[in-house]
């Protein structure tokens, strides 16, 4: 796992699967995580415990994310909060009513991301960060870098204990070198 | 003025006076020497004119005059003409003019006779202007349906050459027709109305609505049918028309039905696909985090995800088997009947009262009782899990079956959990499933219109959150597929 951001994940989503996969994901970027399975759970949490981000599914029974939204953009303290909307309706007629009024239900000065479903966890930190105003991490390329990277990756899967210890020595002692 | 050669004394004065005639008497010189009263009125300057002058305003003899005639030979005859009334305008007459002779078999005078028939000779010709100009197919038969009359849209439309009757006008047969109007009319005396398909003279089919009626009654015989026929060809092909527009909207409407279903099916994939993602995701991130729990949460996802597959396949297979529907006689009631004897337990363990509400008198119909059945099962079996959703105490579902302006419907009503407006846009566009993983695979309801569309019908519903839903289903008789046995005559 990652180091602590120190930053608090709210993901909203009426899936227990899909919530415990982007709070896996989250978790392992580092992210703090709080879960509710619908809008008014995700209320009491709020009230427990601000969020710097929220991840909210667009379409789930009861209260619908597009609800959602619309209520908290009418508490001050709540409004400022950024949003990342997932969604599996991007596409079909249904969903893009949807996405068009949560859009049109962002405030001018607001925060709003929008994600697909199914979610790449890569791709999906890297919204959560930009919805945070942090930087991206750079996903895993070809360049020499890299392909050294791979390599090393590579040598680690049949490394014991004891060589992979001196390999840290090493990079440490190299960075602290640089 | 030649006075003295007026007849001194008329016998019969009175009698002269009122018989309802103009009646006036002229020498051999054509002018008038008597009249009678209703002829004096008419023309109150009768006396001594010719009688060209009064009735015509002529100077001359009219061409081919009768009196000149009866003069002659002493004949009677009936002549009819149009005079110049008193009031200056022109009066049809019919005019009987007869010799008086004297001893010597003389004929010094002619009696003219005339009835006014101005309303007569106008009716006729309104008639006939109705008779000719009416957009209908008008002649009139005699009792060996040979056509006496006909007016000029039936000669243009019908004319064959050498046809003298009707059947042969008509329809360019020899022999009367079967179920013929006219025959029923003739014989009863009655007006009578029938389709009938005729050949027009290019020998086009001609659908027509006759209407055959009395035109002359001599005693208790009709002489005479007239036969009106209006032309509904275009009305029979536009009634082809919509049968064939219908038809293809049916199509139409399958295709739909099954675009949706491909389209939620592949939605329904992809989101067990997600599933699987996120499971082997959770399994890997907690096999690095050496977090046993997480393992086996993520291991749980991935069995879910994995029954799933198995059950959407068992679905579709199910669903792709049953895309042609097994037709039918059957019981619309006892399908109803048997569904909900199928869930009674299953109600009564989770503390639901399931009633039936049927209609007894429905006739049978051709449906495909197994999909009706399982669309039916769905229903039920949603309404169950809307009501275990709800926190009610009283819990209830009420399935009903009845007929009504021909058209089957079965319901499903139930005082569950009922639906968002969110829920409700999606219930039949995707594989859409508010149940929890592994639950529902989201095709029961699309399997369900597609079998239901397969019947012509539709299925709706209404639903309120908190206050349940209403499921209808409903099939008119008339769109009903039809019979595999009654296809092949076809």
């Amino acid at each position: 796992m990652a180091v602590n951001i120190g930053k608090l994940v709210l993901v909203i989503d009426d899936e227990p699967d899909l919530r415990l996969f982007i709070k896996t994901v989250l978790e392992d970027a580092g992210f703090e995580v709080d879960v509710a399975g619908n809008g008014k759970e995700a209320l009491e949490r709020m009230t427990e415990k601000k969020p710097d981000v929220i991840s909210l599914d667009l379409v789930m029974p009861k209260m619908s994310g597009l609800k959602f939204y619309k209520y908290i953009q009418k508490n001050k303290d709540r409004s400022g909060i950024p949003v990342v909307v997932v969604t599996a309706h991007a596409r079909d007629e249904m969903g893009q009513t949807d996405l068009e009024k949560i859009r049109a239900a962002k405030p001018e000065d607001g925060t709003m991301f929008i994600v697909d479903k199914p979610i790449d966890p890569p791709a999906y930190v890297n919204t959560v960060r930009r919805a945070l105003g942090m930087s991206e991490i750079e996903p895993e390329g070809t360049g020499e870098e890299d392909v050294l990277k791979v390599r090393l990756k590579e040598k680690m899967k049949s490394a014991d204990k004891k060589k992979l210890e001196d390999a840290l020595k090493i990079l440490d002692h190299g960075a602290e070198g640089g | 003025m030649k006075s003295n050669q007026r007849p001194v004394d008329w016998p019969k004065k009175a009698l002269f006076d009122q018989i309802p005639l103009e009646i006036i008497v002229i020498n051999r010189e054509f002018e008038i020497v008597d009249a009678n009263i209703q002829a004096k009125k008419k023309y109150p300057g009768w006396r001594y004119k010719k009688c060209f002058e009064l009735y015509k305003h002529k100077k001359r003899k009219c061409p081919g005059c009768a009196a000149v005639k009866t003069f002659q030979d002493g004949k009677t005859r009936v002549d009819y003409r149009d005079n110049i009334d008193s009031d200056g305008k022109i009066h049809h007459k019919m005019v009987t003019v007869s010799a008086y002779e004297d001893k010597d078999g003389k004929i010094p005078y002619v009696i003219e006779m005339a009835i006014d028939i101005t309303d007569q000779v106008n009716l006729e010709r309104e008639y006939r202007l109705l008779f000719d100009n009416v957009p209908c197919y008008v002649s009139v038969i005699d009792r060996n349906f040979k056509v006496v009359d006909s007016n000029a849209l039936f000669r243009n439309t019908f004319y064959k050459k050498e046809a003298r009757y009707c059947y042969q006008m008509y329809k360019g047969r020899n022999k009367v027709c079967t179920n013929c109007s006219a025959i029923k009319a003739f014989h009863t005396g009655k007006p009578y109305t029938s389709l009938q398909v005729g050949l027009d003279k290019e020998g086009n089919k001609t659908h027509y609505m006759v209407t055959a009626a009395p035109l002359k009654i001599n005693g208790d015989t009709v002489d005479r049918v007239i036969e009106m026929s209006l032309d509904v060809s275009e009305l029979i092909r536009l009634q082809e028309k919509i049968k064939q527009i219908e038809k293809e909207k049916l199509e139409v409407e399958r295709f739909a039905a099954v675009g949706q279903t491909v389209a939620g099916l592949a939605h329904g994939i992809k989101n067990i696909l997600m599933g699987l993602e996120g499971g082997m995701y959770i399994v890997n991130s907690g096999l690095q985090r050496e977090d046993n729990a997480l393992v086996s949460r993520g291991w749980t996802i991935l069995q879910s995800n994995i029954a799933k597959i198995s059950s959407v396949v068992k679905e579709y297979l199910q669903f792709a088997r049953g895309s042609e529907i097994q037709v039918n006689p059957a019981d619309p009631v006892a399908i109803a009947r048997e569904v909900v004897d199928l869930f009674r337990d299953l109600a009564k363990q989770s503390g639901i009262r399931l009633t039936a509400n049927l209609q007894e008198d429905i006739r049978q119909a051709p449906l495909d009782p197994e999909g009706i059945h399982t669309c039916l099962s769905n229903l039920v079996s949603n309404a169950i899990d809307a009501c275990n959703f709800s926190e009610k105490k009283r819990k209830k579902i009420d399935v009903s079956c009845y007929e009504k302006d021909r058209t089957i419907t079965y319901e499903v009503k139930d005082n569950g959990t009922g639906m968002d407006y969110e829920v409700k846009k999606r219930i039949f566009s995707n594989f859409f499933t508010t149940k929890a993983s592994g639950q529902g695979t989201g095709l029961g309801l699309l399997v369900s219109r597609r079998i239901i569309y397969d019947h012509g019908g539709q299925i709706t519903f209404e639903s309120a959150l908190g206050r349940g839903s209403l499921f209808k289903i409903e099939l008119p008789r008339k769109r009903l597929p039809k019979l595999r046995t009654s296809e092949k005559t076809e």
